[in-house]
């Protein structure tokens, strides 16, 4: 009983927390993918935030280019004053409506810087159609963005009513340096933006935390035209919620298991106290039948020395001396139940015992008028325990006294064989229904409980009758009959 | 023209040349003159010389008040500049912002890999607030130096005011390794922030900074250059960039130099500028009290006839004036004589633009130098500063100018700091004394 308990007690504990496990693991990956997606969601609207600053930065640029470009007075002084005193300009040119430079003149002089220029943007001059598309679309201002020897160039033009070109060269660190300014400053995030141009150097960068130089970015975002080379990555550490998603689901699967262990302990202790009470109650019971033991030992002794010495049978003490009998076979059979004890076989013949069984009881039976008739084969000594034997047939003639008296008859036949002994008990009384053949042999079942039936019974003396007989390596069964019960006795010889 | 006339220009022409030509004077005008290192020149011989254009700022004692400033001040917090660098510059940090007054605006920038902006510009006002600002000032990891910068400016730009002396004051012991690093971009960007009136200062600090990057970055803005060797004198070199800043008396200055005809305008000697045919067009952004600064141009006469006087250029310097709030415009001319006796020509030799003028070839030799030596080859670096020195000994005595005296020794002595171990200093002491004598830079206090 008690391994079976530990196993339903563990399943108590285990099945609720594996299935919680389970679904909290379910639960906590959906979770993180959920997370993963939203924290990603998350950074690439930061970092289009960030590209959303630099496009309105480019935007107010293009103001400040569209202002300086508004000039309708060619002349070269006033040109190269422009470039000379606006912050955002290196140089300025003018190309006529049919693609002539006006300015830097291209014949009077011109500057070591203006000639500069004019060089490293020789492939502008190459490719001036792109200022005068006409149709669907096409635009009369516009960026121009492309790469020389020493990085990224830059330009806006416009074209003003009488198809002039009016172009002006846009100091390229000095856009650098106006989109730090309105870049964010140092911050303690754990995630570093940085800012990187065409060649993948970084221009700028904010956020407390250093990438290696291998690392990849988590999200990226290119930056719109002219500055479409440039992006925005953004690194972060490994992100540990998933760590922390899954520390939370072993605590509470631990703080779980813990309160159902507590529970199955409690509920533990509580029906082992149950047991430990009956186990109390049983030894008290068992206590006091020892205690009876003794005086009813020497009641029974000195009334069968009484019923002896009268010199001829008197019925009152013969009732004393059956009754004591009866109360002895009752503690017997208690002592027997609470503490199986050991066999004490000696060598004898079977009858002798039995005889003696039915002599003692005969008072009794004779009482209720129930004729005992004895067939005994058995006469070979075998090793048996004289007591237990004793105790197994006087609990049957007990059952036939209290249960089939109505019969008035009940039979002892004894036969031997080279190894077994057979006893067979029969009475002709009401006998044992078919559904109840084995339960009989059950402790404290009985057939009925009525206690206005006028019998009683503890309902363990078949229990005892069994237990002893399969003790002696044989058994007792109940044999099938038609008329009352047989019980059948077997001892190896 | 009759003899009569002719000589009564000529005896104009001398005593103007006498005097500097075409001398401005006002009370609350900055004192511009234009001379030519030989206003005697030989006649029937193409042949250089040199102009100079000296300006020179009138006292502040002529002012109302002196020019509110607005300064951003930029701090090199990486890593190299844990400890006493970096509590020493925030101390000299602090004494420099205690000498301006409410009138003043001033911001704080803090720079590593990041950058900080710890006091946004403000006006002067909450001084506990900002020196507390700079003393939570950690050292932390690289050097962004171009941010550093572009957020300096930012500030600056904040409160932009051509009223004000409008400067960024940046501090770095390091190498730039965050964004832009070249000494090439930020001399463009020096070049764009002069545009609105920014100045940038440079501080190299220690033996770590790439000084050709920082004196690129001042020369080109117009600020000053400054190389600290020791971070103890962190703090008296913060007191002469304040007294400098302080000292502004007129800001966008711009000296155009229209050679006559037949002149041909050379070069531009230490300063950068622009030569467009005959004009040549130098900006300073600055000048400071009592302060002199000059153009020095090399020109070619075209050979002229004895005892001819011939007009050689015309000056024209426009600023603003910070005491009078008015935009001002100077000018004055510079003209020769053409004689056949060279000892003439000798004896009329204005000796105040030639010791202007060997300086600058000085300065030029020197930087030669300092190029043969970036390209290993030491042997001949030592002989060109072995020969300037004798060049500048020899014009000392000439000119019985000490300064040049002193200027032959230092190059004596440079040429025996070339070695491996001592050169990475030398450099930049060299870099140093080349921009703050080309830029006419006041020695520290």
């Amino acid at each position: 009983m008690k391994p079976k308990l530990i196993i339903v007690y563990l399943l108590i504990v285990t099945v609720p927390l594996a299935l919680l496990g389970g679904l909290g693991l379910r639960m906590a990956r959906d979770e993180q993918t959920m997370m993963r997606q939203r924290l990603h969601e998350l950074r690439a609207e930061q970092l289009r935030d960030s590209g959303g600053t630099i496009q309105r930065a480019m935007a107010e640029h293009e103001r400040a280019l569209q202002r300086a470009l508004e000039f309708t007075d060619f002349e070269t002084s006033r040109l190269r004053e422009l470039a000379r005193s606006h912050p955002l300009l290196r140089h300025v040119f003018v190309l006529d409506p049919k693609g002539r430079r006006l300015h830097p003149p291209p014949a009077g002089p011109v500057t070591p810087s203006e000639q500069e220029f004019l060089e490293r943007a020789g492939q502008v001059w190459k490719e001036q159609q792109m200022f005068y598309r006409t149709g669907e679309g096409a635009s009369n201002h516009g960026w121009h963005a492309w790469f020389s020897d020493n990085g990224f160039n830059l330009i806006y033009w416009r074209c003003d009513g009488t198809g002039h070109i009016l172009g002006a060269e846009v100091d390229r660190v000095r856009l650098m340096a106006d989109i730090v300014a309105v870049l964010p400053e140092r911050s303690t995030v754990k995630g570093r933006t940085a800012l990187t141009e065409a060649t993948g150097s970084i221009l700028y960068q904010w956020g407390d935390y250093p990438p290696s130089p291998s690392e990849s970015p988590l999200t990226s975002f290119t930056l719109p035209a002219p500055l479409n080379t440039w992006r925005l990555n953004y690194y972060a550490p490994e992100t540990r919620f998933g760590r922390r998603i899954i520390w939370t689901l072993v605590t509470g699967l631990i703080a779980v298991g813990l309160a159902l262990t507590g529970l199955a302990v409690y509920f533990y202790r509580e029906s082992t106290r149950e047991l430990r009470d009956a186990a109390q109650r049983v030894s008290f019971v068992n206590q006091v039948s020892h205690e009876l033991k003794t005086p009813l030992t020497n009641i029974r002794m000195y009334a069968e020395l009484l019923e002896d010495s009268l010199p001829e049978p008197n019925r009152h003490v013969r009732v004393i001396v059956a009754e004591s009998q009866r109360l002895s076979r009752l503690i017997a059979n208690i002592l027997r139940f609470a503490r199986p004890h050991k066999l004490h076989k000696t060598t004898g013949a079977v009858d002798g015992v039995i005889r003696s069984v039915i002599e003692d009881f005969n008072p009794a039976l004779a009482a209720k008028g129930i004729e005992v008739h004895f067939t005994g084969n058995a006469s070979a000594p075998i090793s048996f325990d004289a007591d237990a034997l004793e105790q197994i047939i006087g609990n049957l003639l007990g059952n036939i006294e209290k249960y089939a008296a109505d019969g008035k008859h009940a039979e002892i036949t004894t036969e031997q064989s080279a190894n077994t002994t057979l006893i067979t008990v029969t009475d002709r009384g009401p006998g044992i229904p078919a559904d109840q053949r084995e339960n009989i042999f059950k402790p404290f079942h009985r057939l009925s409980n009525k206690l206005t039936d006028g019998v009683t019974g503890t309902g363990i003396g078949l229990t005892i009758a069994r237990d002893l007989a399969r003790q002696h390596g044989g058994d007792l069964t109940l044999l099938p009959s038609t008329t009352g019960a047989a019980f059948q006795l077997r001892l190896p010889s | 023209m009759n003899h009569k006339l002719q000589l009564a220009v000529v005896l104009a022409g001398v005593a103007a040349l006498a005097a500097g030509a075409a001398p401005s004077f006002g009370a609350q005008q900055i004192k511009v003159s234009a001379a030519l290192g030989r206003p005697v020149l030989l006649a029937d011989a193409k042949q250089t010389t040199y102009l100079k254009v000296s300006l020179t700022g009138f006292s502040t004692s002529q002012m109302e008040k002196r020019t509110p400033v607005n300064v951003a001040i930029v701090l090199d917090r990486s890593g190299s500049m844990s400890g006493e660098k970096l509590r020493k510059a925030k101390e000299a940090a602090i004494l420099a912002i205690d000498r301006l007054n409410s009138d003043d605006i001033v911001s704080v920038v803090a720079y590593d890999d990041q950058v900080q902006v710890l006091v946004p510009a403000t006006k002067v006002s909450d001084r506990a607030g900002i020196h507390a600002a700079i003393a939570r000032l950690q050292s932390g990891g690289s050097t962004a130096l171009f941010a550093g910068v572009s957020k300096g400016a930012a500030e600056v730009r904040k409160f932009l005011d051509r009223q004000r002396t409008n400067r960024v004051i940046l501090l770095s012991d390091g190498i730039a390794n965050v964004g832009p690093s070249s000494p090439s971009d930020l001399g463009e960007l020096g070049s764009s922030l002069i545009k609105e009136g920014i100045a940038v200062t440079t501080i190299g600090l220690g033996d770590g900074f790439n000084e050709d990057l920082m004196t690129k970055l001042a020369s080109k803005s117009d600020g000053n250059h400054w190389f600290v060797e020791h971070v103890q004198d962190l703090a008296r070199i913060y007191n002469t960039e304040f007294g400098d800043v302080l000292s502004v008396v007129a800001q966008e200055v711009v000296v155009r130099v229209r050679c006559a005809d037949g002149v041909r305008p050379v070069r531009i000697l230490g300063r950068e500028g622009d030569i467009t045919g005959q004009i040549v067009t130098v900006g300073l952004n600055q000048l400071y009290a009592d302060k002199e600064k000059f153009v020095l141009i090399e020109v070619e006469v075209p050979s002229t006839g004895a005892g001819r006087q011939r007009e050689i250029a015309a000056t024209e310097v426009t600023y603003a004036n910070m005491a009078t709030h008015r935009a001002d415009r100077i000018r004055c001319t510079a003209s020769a004589r053409f004689t056949n006796s060279s000892r003439e020509v000798d004896a009329n030799e204005n000796r105040y633009v030639m010791i202007s003028a060997v300086e600058m070839i000085a300065v030029e030799n020197n930087q030669r130098a300092t190029a043969l030596r970036d390209a290993g080859k030491i042997e001949e670096a030592r002989g060109v500063l072995l020969l300037n020195s004798g060049y500048l000994g020899a014009n000392a005595t000439k000119y019985n100018a000490p300064d040049l005296q002193q200027y032959g020794d230092a190059n004596r002595l440079q040429s025996q700091s070339l070695s491996n171990e001592t050169w990475n200093m030398m450099r930049k002491e060299m870099r140093y004394d080349q921009r703050s004598r080309s830029y006419q830079q006041a020695a520290p206090y």
